[in-house]
């Protein structure tokens, strides 16, 4: 039935098992709205936020799904910039998982802020100052960015290009991609980097708080080989399960594979820092500020988290993706991925919603963040909305220049 | 088409700098910024000019000057302190601050009500008018006449011209039976006729005192004017280190007045009179009285002597209270040797009457020491000088009433006792005897909620055929009532308030209304004068003024021939200072005058009459302060020696001790309001999450109690007497004594608005009174409880 | 927006907790002076707002020798160089220190509520509309006109009581002066006080009671190791006090 829109040359799946699953997507998406429209509606009462909570899974999903987003920048700096042609064939995937993930980012940000019809006073009223202003500043115009890369390959549909001034125009865009992909390079580089900054400069926050040397340039990059440690394991992860789901072999294995050298340098580098950071943190921040190191850990938000940031979801995955024969395995590589991805979102979620609970005053109370669904819904609906998005554009677009290739059709 | 790279880069460059650099842009991003800051459906107050009035409160007692902000003249924006009121200087406690809740409370009376259906059904009190209610209240009097005895009063308010004005109407009217809501003063009253002589109430002279031992009064959680209290905190705390105040706190429960003692002595419960003999008899064996006051100006030291070294040794008192008997010999030794000191007597804020005893007790630590009526001691309030109202007309049915005897029984003894016998009233109202109520009047009074032991109370109400309420909220008696007179708030009416409880000085406060009346309200006063006009006799010849107004002026009139005392309207007065006695020119010259002055500072005071003589003091048949009371022997108060001596008596608390172990003792704290209004949003607001949480409100124990039981903090419990069951939460306290369940007064409302609707439970509900075999007061102080998870 | 160019003015409040006695007159005032909504159920407390919060302290020890302290805790107005915590996230300019007076000011209709500075302030004193606003319809009476009321979803904390230094200067201005007494501009938790137990003032004046106190050696600061710099500061000669008031490692 839809046919005409299909690039030539590849199978895809029958209309009806498509609609089938976009039904799936649009319940997911559906719940996330109703969530989102409660929330707009309602206020945000109806969320598990509160004055000791101001930031919770709103916050924390955000921040993992920047971070996550952040493949979509590297790898367009490693094929534009650095030149790694291989990439290549995964280029187009990591621009639509950044811009899902950026979008996605924004469309919570906007349920988040208690007055979302004033969401772009930080453009009016910037406070120069302020982390969240460069964030902002920073995440728009990427996402711009990212809407100029992913532009192209829309216009790449069967049918759009035959319109002349479409095929013209992502002709041109294509020609200046590298400056796009620097641009978005360097804003993304920035931001990433403020991201850790927002935390780091709440000094009256002894567990997010690092000074001097330690949040510059020390945070700045230590967020940023956070995110870019993590995000190419994302687009690993979803080129993975796009193959698994088509069951065919869209990407050439040495493009996952160098990804996943490169993010396993990434990774130890990352995790280099991070031990570092924790090691001095713990031994001069805190105690300086009057905290010891136990304090920071009470249950619920015991030491496990460190653990399973560091060691579970951040040597060990680095282990693996640092050995060339482990690497080369399917199974491996793909809970290497897992893990990474997740070791990115205790990260986030340890910044946001640990460093809130933890009592400050000394006869303050530990407080425990439950979130609501109304909190859940639209965070789980961003996951579904990459779904539309990834499957929508697989099924219509170009996104895989090598699939002709590898999947001939007889 | 030809578009080469270098135009199409010019094109989108070109569009977006020539939109950016016309000015369209930034003023629609301008005006949608200023768009999007409204929020058009908040509330916006009304704008205008402001004026401040001074008026007095009279939320409770203490009669502090308040300074009411008006918008426009008529919206009352904003209550605090009158700097120039001598009582509070400015400062305010949070029920006077929260004031305007109650003239803007949703839950206001707006008009007369009607109970056309079932008792207690809140849906059938229907508006009628005020013709038509007080036409009713009319001919029901009228009606009753002959049987006038069966008019029943109770007064919450204790003292000023409405309720004399009340209880002058009960006389006139021909029944005895006007009773004033149960209090600390009462006890205190009949201790002073019984050792000094005279039943006024005690003055504390606690702005020069250096030392002071409060057993068992929540001496900083209102009890005495609360804001009075919190001031010479304050200035106690100011002190230098050579003039340092001692405090100290006699107390069962770590409450904020014993933490913020310098010493908190945790007695036993109940045992706070049994230390204060354990200190006398050190006192004395060691010499340390003042021999002049006892040898000269004391009757019966030796019996009472005696007696302290037969019973009360620090090893005998050591055993009943708990403390260790170093402490006490210490502590006797810290009061005697710290002159002045002071020892303050009453339970928590003064809302239970207590035994006698406990207050002869104290007074005679005071009085072993010296300090009765010194500076720094205690002495008796002296009386502002009103003038007299003509007498009460008698005609033929009052001069019977006169004859009748009280629904309380206080006339069993040779000279009625000054004290209302409440809980007796309320027995006999049960048995109809010795004959029945007919008609209940309540005025600033709420004792369907606030009455300990509370039960008793509205079960009596069902004895009563008509059930007549002054208030202006929708309270839990008003609730029951049949018919509803609606009166103005405090902020709305003209009244007097007299001194407030516990002060060394007179002070005449005039309240008046800031604005105007929101509702057709009544004043209670002119609804007497009305009714009274309408009945005819002696009722009618005893009410001969136009109005309340009219009524109050008269009796003012005693201030302006005083010749003495001012109108407070400077700042900084500080009438205790520089000793009693220092004659105050009057800063008014005529009695149009004074009104126009109080009305516009709202306070009158006096320092020119000194403190009496020890000499003079006394109007006891010895002419001398009596340890043994030989006026109580006089009205017929039967028993052994003891009888007439203080003495510790340990009450037993109700309830079997296999069946309810441990021990329930209320307590009252400033932020839950214990008045006839319940507490206002602003308020109920800062209560603690360990205090109220959703409605639940919570029971302290200690983790001791807590552990033998099994409970853990925040645990629904539920708390039973023999009286009923509550549920609680606990929570785990080291104020709590181990074995003593704490539970808050105050809370449990059914009436007034839903910000206090429900939240926490009633303890009234479930304390069972105890009462004096002498005196017949209620010297309730716990009840034997169990708790256990629900 | 520029740093601490601390000048001749540093409004600031000392709050003697020995001399308080926990009756919240304060916290009343201050919600009477600053329309603060109520609501029904107001015992969640993470997320009632209350400007002037009371907090509870206790030595922690078993009864008899049991001590309780209310800590009364007003908007720090932290002087920290070169910003506040708060002042320093917002990314929309909605909270600033003004500098001549060293002021930390919130507008609340400029807040977007992304809730950064609630985050970033150590004190708890900076709290968000859950709710839309509501009084019971005669108490909007009652509503002050020199405070707006807020809207559901910004920020809002305790101003030191701003609007009545606008007060008192406009009246000193019309009498001439250029400068205020002391004790001409109060905040209304100072003044209902009934201990007296508060005083405020400018700190940058050696002369004002203010800066008198702070020297005392009973005078303490909270969380003084964060380098808040707070402008209100607390006296107690009470060492548990103290032990309370800053993290110890």
């Amino acid at each position: 039935m839809d046919s005409a829109l299909i690039p030539e040359g590849v199978k895809r799946c029958s209309f009806k098992a498509f609609c089938l699953w976009l039904l799936v997507i649009f319940g997911v998406i559906g719940w996330g709205l109703l969530g989102g429209f409660l929330v707009l509606w309602k206020g945000l009462n109806v969320t598990g936020l509160n004055d000791y909570f101001g930031f919770g899974l709103y916050i924390t999903a955000d921040l993992a799904i920047i971070a996550l987003g952040a493949g979509a920048f590297f790898t367009g700096f490693l094929t534009y910039v650095i030149g790694k042609k291989e990439l290549k064939d995964i280029i187009n995937l990591a621009v639509v998982v950044g811009f899902i993930c950026y979008t996605g980012a924004q469309l919570v940000l906007l349920l988040e802020i208690g007055q979302p019809i004033r969401g772009w006073f930080s453009f009016w009223h910037p406070n120069v100052h302020s982390m969240l202003t460069e964030v902002i500043f920073c995440i728009t115009c990427y996402t711009i960015v990212l809407t100029i890369e992913f532009l192209p390959l829309i216009l790449e549909n069967r049918q759009l290009d035959k319109v002349p001034e479409f095929h013209f125009f992502s002709h041109n865009l294509h020609e200046i991609m590298v400056v796009f992909a620097a641009t978005g390079t360097f804003l993304s580089f920035f931001h990433q980097g403020s991201l850790g900054g927002l935390y780091g400069v709440m000094f009256a926050r002894p567990f997010a708080f690092r000074e001097g040397f330690f949040i510059w340039p020390w945070t700045f990059f230590l967020f940023v080989a956070s995110a870019i440690a993590s995000g190419p394991a994302l687009t690993i992860l979803v080129t993975m399960m796009v193959q698994g789901i088509t069951r065919k072999k869209l990407v050439r294995r040495e493009a996952i594979s160098l990804l996943a050298k490169v993010t396993g340098y990434l990774l130890a580098f990352y995790m280099l820092v991070k031990i570092l950071d924790t090691w001095w943190w713990a031994t001069h921040t805190a105690p300086n500020m009057g905290v010891s190191f136990s304090e920071f850990f009470q249950a619920p938000y015991g030491l496990w988290l460190l653990f399973a940031e560091i060691v579970v979801c951040g040597i060990i995955p680095a282990i693996i993706l640092l050995t060339p024969k482990a690497r080369e395995d399917e199974v491996l590589l793909i809970v290497a991925c897992v893990l990474d991805c997740a070791g990115i979102v205790i990260n986030r979620f340890v910044f946001t919603v640990q460093n809130l609970a933890l009592p400050v005053m000394p006869f303050d109370r530990l407080e425990i963040y439950v979130p609501t669904w109304q909190e859940w819904a639209p965070t789980v609906a961003v996951i579904a909305y990459g779904a539309l998005l990834i499957s929508l554009s697989y099924r219509y677009l170009p996104v895989f220049p090598r699939e002709r290739e590898l999947n001939p059709i007889d | 088409m030809k578009l080469d790279r270098r135009a199409f880069v010019k094109l989108i460059a070109g569009g977006v700098g020539g939109t950016l650099l016309s000015p369209l842009p930034w003023k629609l991003a301008d005006d949608t910024a200023i768009w999007s800051q409204n929020w058009f459906w908040r509330p916006s107050p009304e704008r205008g000019g402001t004026t401040a009035v001074k008026t007095v409160c009279q939320l409770c007692p203490g009669g502090c000057g308040i300074r009411v902000r008006l918008v426009n003249g008529k919206k009352a924006v904003n209550i605090d302190g009158n700097p120039s009121h001598p009582v509070n200087q400015g400062g305010i406690c949070p029920l006077g601050a929260s004031g305007l809740q109650y003239l803007y409370g949703p839950s206001r009376i707006e008009t007369p009500l009607k109970q056309t259906g079932q008792r207690g059904d809140v849906t059938t009190l229907k508006p009628i008018s005020w013709d038509e209610a007080l036409e009713i209240l009319a001919t029901k009097l009228r009606g009753m006449r002959q049987k006038a005895r069966g008019l029943v009063c109770v007064s919450g308010k204790r003292q000023g011209t409405v309720p004399e004005l009340f209880a002058r109407f009960l006389h006139a009217y021909g029944s005895p039976n006007y009773f004033s809501m149960p209090a600390a003063a009462d006890a205190e009253s009949l201790g002073m006729l019984f050792s000094q002589g005279q039943s006024k109430l005690p003055g504390y002279d606690l702005e020069n005192a250096k030392m002071i031992v409060s057993f068992g009064t929540s001496y900083i959680e209102g009890w005495g004017a609360p804001a009075r209290m919190l001031l010479a905190y304050g200035n106690w705390r100011s002190k230098s280190k050579r003039d340092r105040v001692r405090v100290v706190q006699v107390e069962t429960r770590g409450s904020l007045s014993a933490s913020k003692a310098d010493d908190w002595v945790a007695v036993a419960p109940g045992t706070e009179a049994a230390l204060a003999l354990g200190l006398a008899q050190v006192i004395i064996s060691e010499g340390r009285y003042d021999r002049d006051f006892v040898n000269q100006y004391s009757h019966g030291f030796d019996e009472f002597r005696r007696l302290l070294q037969r019973n009360y040794t620090p090893e005998k008192v050591a055993a009943v209270t708990g403390v260790e008997k170093e402490k006490i010999s210490a502590l006797a030794r810290e009061f005697a040797q710290a002159k002045p000191a002071v020892a303050l007597s009453g339970w928590g804020q003064g809302r239970m009457q207590g035994s006698i005893y406990d207050f002869l007790a104290v007074q005679s630590l005071n009085a072993l020491v010296g300090s009765l009526h010194k500076p720094g001691g205690v002495t008796t309030t002296p009386s502002v000088p009103l003038a007299a109202w003509p007498e009460v007309v008698l005609d033929a049915v009052s001069l019977e009433g006169e004859k009748e005897p009280r629904l309380d029984g206080a006339s069993e003894f040779q000279a009625p006792l000054p004290a209302s016998l409440f809980y007796n009233l309320v027995k006999n109202i049960n048995q109809g005897k010795p004959y029945p109520a007919q008609m209940l009047w309540v005025y600033e009074a709420n004792p369907a909620h606030d009455l300990a032991d509370v039960k008793p109370f509205i079960e009596a109400l069902s004895k009563i055929e008509t059930v007549v309420s002054f208030s202006s909220f929708m309270d839990e008696t008003t609730q029951l009532a049949d018919l509803v007179l609606p009166g103005p708030t405090h902020l709305e009416r003209l009244e007097d308030v007299p001194t407030p409880p516990g002060l060394q000085y007179p002070v005449f406060g005039l309240s008046k209304p800031v604005l105007m009346p929101r509702f057709a309200t009544i004043h209670p006063g002119d609804i007497l004068i009305k009714l009274a006009k309408s009945l005819s006799g002696g009722v009618a010849s005893s009410f001969p003024w136009s109005d309340y107004e009219t009524a109050l002026r008269q009796r003012m009139k005693g201030l302006a021939e005083r010749g003495s005392g001012r109108v407070a309207d400077e700042p900084g007065v500080e009438p205790w200072k520089g000793g009693q006695g220092s004659n105050l020119a009057p800063n008014y010259d005529s009695f149009d005058d004074l009104w126009d002055k109080l009305g516009e500072h709202g306070c009158w005071y006096d320092t020119s009459a000194a403190m009496p003589s020890w000499g003079s003091a006394f109007k006891t048949p010895s002419g001398k302060f009596e340890f043994y009371s030989q006026i109580m022997r006089q009205i017929g108060i039967r028993g052994n020696d003891i009888t007439y001596l203080p003495h510790f008596e340990q009450v037993e608390p109700a309830g079997d001790p296999n069946e309810y172990p441990l021990l329930l003792v209320p307590y009252e704290t400033l932020i839950i309001n214990n008045g006839p209004v319940a507490n206002p949003p602003f308020m109920t607001k800062m209560l603690f999450d360990f205090e109220l949480k959703g409605n639940d409100c919570f029971v302290e124990i200690n983790a001791k109690t807590a552990a033998s039981l099994g409970l853990k903090e925040g645990d629904r419990v539920a708390v039973e007497t023999e009286r009923g069951s509550l549920k609680a939460r606990v929570h785990l306290t080291g104020a709590a004594r181990p074995d003593v369940v704490f539970i808050p007064t105050g809370l449990g409302h059914s009436g007034f608005d839903s910000y206090i609707k429900g939240k926490g439970v009633n303890a009234n509900a479930i304390v069972v009174a105890q009462q004096d075999k002498v005196t017949g007061l209620a010297t309730w102080w716990g009840t034997r409880v169990k708790i256990y998870k629900v | 927006m520029s740093g601490n160019k601390s000048g001749k003015l540093r409004y600031g409040m000392v709050i003697d907790v020995d001399k308080c006695t926990g009756c919240m007159t304060c916290a009343v005032a201050c919600q009477q002076e600053n329309n603060i909504p109520f609501r029904e159920d107001e015992t969640k407390k993470v997320r009632s707002i209350t400007w002037m919060e009371i907090f509870y302290l206790d030595n922690g020890q078993p009864y008899p020798d049991h001590r309780k302290a209310y800590l009364p805790r007003p908007c720090l107005q932290c002087d920290a160089d070169p910003y506040p915590p708060c002042t320093f996230v917002c990314p929309v300019n909605a909270t600033q220190r003004d500098e001549e007076t060293g002021l930390v000011s919130h507008i609340p209709v400029r807040c977007i509520g992304c809730r950064y500075c609630i985050s970033a302030c150590s004190y708890h004193a900076r709290y968000f509309n859950w709710w839309d606003p509501k009084w019971p319809k005669p108490m909007e009476e009652m509503l002050t006109p020199e405070v707006s009321t807020r809207m559901r979803g910004v920020v809002e904390k305790c101003t030191f009581c701003v609007h009545r230094l606008q007060l008192a200067k406009e009246k000193a201005f019309l009498e001439g002066r250029r400068e205020l007494e002391e004790g001409e501009y109060v905040p209304a938790c100072v003044e209902a006080c009934p201990a007296k137990a508060m005083t405020f003032g400018n700190l940058a004046d050696s002369h004002s009671e203010v800066a008198k106190l702070s020297k005392s050696p009973k005078a303490f600061r909270l969380l003084e190791k964060l380098g808040t710099k707070p402008k209100v500061i607390y006296l107690s000669s009470q060492e548990w006090i103290h032990k309370l008031a800053d993290n110890v490692v």
